[in-house]
């Protein structure tokens, strides 16, 4: 085992994932009373603004975990790796999570500050579009008939689909959009006061952390149904797939079928 | 705080949205575990008469 892995594997483990639930916990708590107690409220939008310390780092999170599925998805057809598919199924899982919470919360903030809860703004549009692709890359997952076929599939659709994430982030500077622009991730300094940015920068580290932990979780539920997928191929079958390699026939609910 | 009520909803909506999920990936885990020890405790293949 090469030392990446067995670091990844102790992080993945049980007891590395309790760390991380522990860690996750803390900080969240943390950023709750930052967010909701010590930050003041916004000049202009007033208290609904604390919306913003739960909105950013969502939105932040699902970026984050589109980027892994696009370089899990180029891992996979690379190397054919069945741990690259199932880091990428659980990220593009927890993807869709945190860009659907995303969209809620911006329609919570957008009610009272727009007077709507939705409107056609490219960023809203872009990342509505964003969500959709990734229900996709989701589905495609339940369809597919063999592992493999489903695997290499969904790795297409991860690298191409990756392509909406940048035109998301610059959609509020290429488009006139009722969004406001980029405050932290933009040239020169943030445009936002000290107090609020520390509340804000701790709340993202504390969702990354959970970000963390639910992927660990994900990564262990994918292990334990390929394992039961396995088990099934080599009772109807008496084959057992390589070291590594996903198994070329469906074993558990699905149809039996060769690989194409 | 004429706007706490959306303030209020958000948080709640990220703590189920993050609490419900952890409990499906939960549910899912226990039931993939029972499939494969089932699985396992079964003749690889059936025997030939």
């Amino acid at each position: 085992m090469k030392r990446s892995e067995r670091m990844m594997a102790r992080l993945t483990g049980r007891r590395g994932e309790r760390v991380l639930a522990v860690a996750a916990l803390g900080g969240l708590a943390a950023s709750a009373v930052l967010s909701l107690l010590v930050a003041p409220p916004d000049a202009l939008q007033g208290e609904v603004q604390r919306l913003m310390y739960v909105h950013v780092p969502a939105a932040w999170l699902a970026y984050l975990s589109f980027a892994v599925v696009f370089v899990a998805s180029a891992a996979y057809l690379l190397t054919s790796r069945s741990r690259w598919d199932r880091l990428a199924a659980a990220s593009a899982e927890v993807g869709v999570l945190f860009t659907a919470l995303t969209i809620v919360l911006g329609a919570l903030w957008g009610k009272p500050v727009w007077g709507t809860w939705w409107t056609w703004d490219p960023r809203l549009t872009t990342t509505a579009v964003l969500l959709l692709i990734y229900l996709a890359y989701l589905a495609l997952r339940q369809v597919a008939d063999s592992p493999r076929r489903r695997a290499r599939w969904s790795a297409v659709l991860g690298v191409v689909g990756f392509v909406d994430v940048p035109i998301v982030h610059m959609s509020v500077v290429w488009w006139r959009s009722l969004h406001q622009p980029p405050t932290v991730l933009r040239p020169g300094a943030p445009t936002i006061a000290g107090s609020m940015l520390t509340a804000l920068l701790v709340a993202v580290a504390a969702f990354t952390l959970a970000w963390a932990y639910l992927i660990t979780v994900r990564l262990r539920v994918g292990r334990l149904e390929e394992r039961a997928a396995t088990e099934a191929l080599s009772a109807r079958t008496g084959r057992v797939p390589s070291d590594g390699q996903l198994p070329p026939v469906v074993g558990v609910q699905g149809r039996a079928g060769s690989d194409a | 705080m004429p706007d706490a009520g959306y303030v209020a909803a958000g948080y709640l909506a990220t703590a189920a949205a993050l609490g419900g999920y952890l409990l499906r990936l939960r549910v899912r885990a226990r039931r993939a575990r029972g499939r494969a020890a089932a699985l396992a405790g079964r003749p690889a293949r059936p025997a030939r008469r």
